[in-house]
């Protein structure tokens, strides 16, 4: 393919699709930032939730075990 | 202590001036792969939460800006992943001609559809080494790959947009 090829694709490519002129942010982030650290860190992750499951499922089918593992704590 | 050390060490304080630094920077780089503004401002606050978390990997003797750029890059192609992004075809619709605009606007929606078309990576490299005109050497950086490697996709991505702008009708 011939350079000018792929010039004339970017021409037209920019034509239809214009890169952005104006990347400017406007306004500080950072408040919306600490709100985003204080949801992430309270969200729980998926593996303390399938503990949590698998501890549920072992004490209603097997709830004798409670007592066992109690015995020898 | 250096401040990117103290980054490292989890000092928040370290981490807003970081943020408050390389905020526009990241947003800017962002939104030129999404298109999208609010978009790209939710893009950057979750491409900052990344470079928290993994701010023990983070190596201080190196660029921060780089770092934060390749996160956000890789936060960018997920969301472009995920959701299946495209192109805003309303805000780019950029062709006009006061002889057809109805038939100009049918070539820009093509040409939007030939991009929305391309794998991700592949559109990546189409919208910031061609729409964009980004240099490679920063493409590659903040894709981890090669710069011979961004060429390649560069050559794929053009080969492919021809091919379908073909079918389309729109001679490239």
């Amino acid at each position: 393919m011939r350079q000018d090829e792929q010039d004339r694709l970017k021409r037209l490519l920019q034509k239809a699709i214009p890169p952005v002129d104006d990347s400017t942010l406007g306004r500080d982030l950072w408040p919306q930032m600490l709100h985003r650290m204080e949801q992430k860190s309270m969200e729980v992750h998926w593996f303390d939730w399938t503990l949590a499951a698998l501890l549920v499922i072992w004490v209603l089918f097997y709830p004798e075990g409670v007592l066992r593992f109690l015995y020898h704590l | 202590m250096d401040l990117l050390e103290r980054f490292t060490r989890g000092d928040l304080d370290a981490f807003e001036i970081l943020f408050r630094q390389f905020q526009a920077e990241v947003y800017g780089w962002i939104l030129r792969i999404v298109r999208n503004k609010a978009t790209a401002k939710d893009l950057t606050l979750e491409a900052f939460w990344r470079v928290y978390k993994a701010r023990a990997r983070f190596d201080p003797t190196r660029p921060f800006g780089a770092w934060a750029r390749r996160i956000a890059t890789n936060v960018a192609l997920d969301h472009l992943k995920t959701e299946r992004a495209v192109v805003d075809l309303q805000e780019n619709m950029a062709i006009t001609n006061d002889k057809d605009p109805a038939l100009q606007a049918e070539i820009a929606e093509g040409i939007q559809r030939a991009v929305n078309d391309l794998p991700e990576k592949l559109k990546i490299v189409a919208i910031l080494g061609l729409i964009e005109e980004r240099p490679y050497a920063e493409i590659a950086e903040s894709l981890g790959i090669s710069e011979a490697g961004v060429k390649t996709r560069v050559f794929r991505a053009v080969r492919k947009l021809r091919k379908r702008l073909t079918e389309l009708g729109i001679e490239p």
